[in-house]
């Protein structure tokens, strides 16, 4: 039986090889495409964009300068664009274009897991993360990303300075982090998922440590309710304060037992622990706490 | 634009304990039994002692007893109004040992006096130097004073131990009081909700040793953690007189250094707070100040402001064709938000670059950030020839599909069986044949395509 086999519509089929879905990804750890969405989304994150593409001008970022910014999407979208660019392999062009938007988000939506991800390898910030879950962050702005910089000494002398950022003023839609990284010795990088609206810097927790108020070229030590006192906590400030006794001022040796003594008695104005309750080392401790500073910053506009 | 306050962190849930006692302080312990036997109207009594020692850290730490210390070692800030404090990992390490030894058991809610001890020396005491003398040298010896001590099961003489030799005098003006002692202690509880589990669970409890003194500004202050076990007698005063018991031709004390540390208190407006209301945060966003001078023109002034407020910088910009020019740039970090309007993909940079008729300058932002990427793909070299394997293995595949798909459309009129469901021997062989036709359809197809 003779037949004629047809011939081929290279136009058709090229449309049809157009059509042809990207094959299934494999993104197992440590494929190609596992590597290449990686460093996608670092990139993302702005993982290595040289400091002067950031901040074009010095002027930009004083000394002492916090900076809002929003990141600028197109921005983003040109320089990924640019690193998937290389490599042409001269495959149909909407072919590739499926697969290059599949690799594109799938390094869009990691950015939002790189901290959390890093958080929870090293066990002891673990708690960071599960605790952002319980605090109900969500991303904030539809894939809108905002953040700040910080240079201060503040970000050198404290290396520990801890951030939190709201969508709104008033602070109750918390955002999550999606980098934060001194990325250089006075310099803090912040981005959120989502438009920050207020910031808040606060001391590291360790921080929490034991302190007096330098008053009139003396020392005083303003007072905290040891217990419960009506509708004040434990660990609120009563108002008033005692006087340091020194055991000489010159050295700044603190007479230990008369401050704990002056703390415990009622002659510290108009306080005195309920009765029963006792007043030991763990009452003096809690006295003696200074508080962890909080500066809080909003975002105009 | 910012505030303060200076309260407990918020949901830091932080419980101060008075004293975790060791169930049995280290040290050698006694254990007697006596057993009464009445046996045929006669009673005998049987005796038995076992001693035991309870072993614990004596006269060094290891490196995971100290959980932190503050001020942070080498640290710089207004440490002056601060006692500085060492958090240690073992709870009941401050009650472990006594100052003490002869001390009847504390009554509840008594103070409870700890063996440690943090002394704060200030550069100009100045700090004694800590040196490595052995444990058989912890001992009285001409003019330097050690309390008498009991030797432990595990301690060799020659096992090595850090200590600093303090002048009496300055012992007894640093030095707390043995009263001083059952307030310097506590142990810190937190809140383990929020901790990290691993193998066991996560600690909950720190010991806390209080130094008793004050830094000065623009001082360096040494923090030693010293052991005090069985100083008690000879401890100061509360108003610093030296101790009586001290012998006469002591003139400096030997104590044992546990850790040690040195920070500096620095000028009082360098609190964190002091140093963050004083940030500029006027523009609020990464932009240049308006701060040149006028042109005189108006409408360029409002230009530039505008440009500024935008977080446009104009640059020099050297064109494809070696003009130098000036461009507009901006960093990916605005001043204000902007929709997501570009629409990539792009290949090259050039089309990328935008003109403004306005000013008749370009905006090279997008231009130069796809440039960027580019440079920095081919920089990464692990990158680029992932991306270059991963396009490949893609376009291998969809001329593969293709390929497989033509055949069976092509040939499946030759088949008794439905298109796709060829028998493996058959299917290679017309695979073969075919090939040769398909292959090179395939390449002038991916040709074709490419722009």
């Amino acid at each position: 039986m003779a037949r004629q086999l047809p011939r081929i519509d290279l136009r058709a089929h090229s449309l049809r090889l157009n059509a042809t879905p990207p094959v299934a990804m494999d993104d197992a750890q440590g494929s190609d495409l596992a590597l290449v969405v990686s460093w996608m989304t670092r990139l993302h994150l702005l993982h290595g964009v040289p400091f002067n593409y950031l901040v074009p001008d010095e002027r930009m970022l004083p000394v002492e300068s916090l900076r809002f910014f929003r990141l600028d999407e197109n921005w983003m979208d040109a320089l990924l664009d640019g690193a998937y660019s290389i490599g042409f392999a001269g495959v149909a062009e909407p072919t590739s274009r499926a697969a290059r938007s599949q690799v594109l988000a799938a390094a869009r939506g990691g950015a939002a897991r790189v901290r959390p991800a890093m958080l929870a390898a090293s066990p002891r910030l673990a708690a960071t993360s599960s605790e952002n879950v319980a605090r109900g962050e969500t991303s904030g702005g539809g894939g809108a990303v905002s953040g700040f910089l910080l240079r201060s000494a503040v970000v050198a002398g404290w290396p520990g300075v801890e951030v939190r950022g709201w969508a709104d003023a008033a602070g109750t839609q918390p955002l999550a982090l999606l980098r934060l990284e001194a990325v250089a010795p006075s310099l803090l990088l912040c981005l959120f998922d989502g438009v920050a609206a207020a910031v808040e810097l606060r001391e590291p927790a360790e921080a929490l440590h034991f302190g007096v108020e330098a008053v009139d070229g003396g020392w005083r030590k303003e007072t905290r309710y040891a217990a419960p006192v009506g509708d004040r906590a434990a660990g609120d400030f009563t108002g008033t304060s005692v006087d340091v006794p020194l055991r000489s001022a010159e050295t700044g040796v603190v007479d230990v037992a008369a401050l704990a003594a002056a703390l415990r008695g009622p002659s510290h104005g108009g306080w005195s622990p309920p009765d029963g309750a006792a007043f030991t080392a763990a009452e003096f401790g809690l006295e003696m706490v200074e508080g962890v500073q909080v500066v809080r910053f909003q975002a105009d506009g | 634009m910012s505030d303060q306050d200076g309260t407990l962190p918020a949901g830091a849930d932080v419980t101060f304990v008075q004293y975790l006692l060791p169930p049995l302080r280290s040290g050698e312990v006694t254990v007697a039994a006596a057993q009464v036997v009445e046996a045929a109207g006669a009673a005998q009594t049987f005796v038995t002692a076992q001693r035991l020692s309870v072993a614990g850290a004596r006269y060094r730490l290891g490196p995971d007893d100290v959980a932190g210390v503050f001020p942070p070692p080498g640290s710089q800030g207004e440490f002056a109004d601060v006692l500085p404090h060492v958090v240690l990992s073992s709870p009941t390490l401050p009650w472990q040992r006594a100052a003490d030894p002869a001390a009847p058991p504390p009554a509840a809610g008594d103070p409870v006096a700890t063996w440690l001890a943090v002394l704060p020396f200030r550069a100009l005491d100045p700090p004694p130097v800590p040196h490595a003398v052995t444990v058989g040298e912890l001992a009285p010896s001409g003019t330097v004073f050690f309390p008498p001590r009991t030797p432990e099961a595990g301690e060799a003489n020659g096992d090595p131990v850090t200590v600093i030799d303090v002048p009496v005098d300055l012992f007894a003006a640093v030095a707390p009081t043995a009263e001083d002692l059952g307030w310097l202690a506590h142990v810190r509880r937190v809140d383990v909700r929020a901790r990290p589990a691993g193998d066991g669970p996560p600690q909950s409890d720190f010991g806390v040793v209080m130094g008793n003194r004050l830094g000065l500004p623009g001082q360096a202050t040494t923090a030693v953690l010293v052991s005090l076990e069985g100083w008690a007698p000879y401890l100061p005063a509360a108003d610093g007189t030296p101790s009586s018991l001290l012998p006469e031709q002591a003139e400096t004390v030997r104590l044992v250094v546990l850790h040690s540390w040195t920070y500096s208190a620095v000028d009082q407006q360098q609190t964190f707070a002091g140093l963050l209301t004083a940030v500029s945060t006027s523009p609020s966003g990464v932009q240049l100040p308006v701060d040149g001078p006028a042109t005189g023109d108006a409408s360029v002034d409002a230009l530039v402001a505008d440009a500024g407020a935008m977080g446009y910088t104009a640059m020099d910009h050297g064109l494809a064709n070696g003009d130098p020019t000036v461009s507009w740039y901006r960093g990916p970090l605005l001043p204000l938000g902007t929709p997501r309007f570009l629409a990539p993909p792009h290949t090259a940079a050039s089309p990328l670059m935008r003109y403004d008729p306005t000013t008749g300058m370009f905006d090279v932002t997008y231009a130069a950030a796809w440039s960027l990427g580019r440079l920095m793909a081919l920089h990464d070299n692990a990158f680029a020839t992932a991306l270059y394997r991963w396009k490949l293995t893609q376009a291998r595949s969809s001329v593969e599909a293709l390929e497989t798909a033509l055949l069976d459309e092509t040939l499946g009129d030759f088949l008794p069986t439905a298109p796709g469901t060829l028998g493996e021997a058959r299917r290679s062989r017309f695979a073969a044949a075919a090939m040769g036709v398909a292959a090179p359809a395939a390449a002038r197809l991916a040709a074709d395509s490419a722009p």
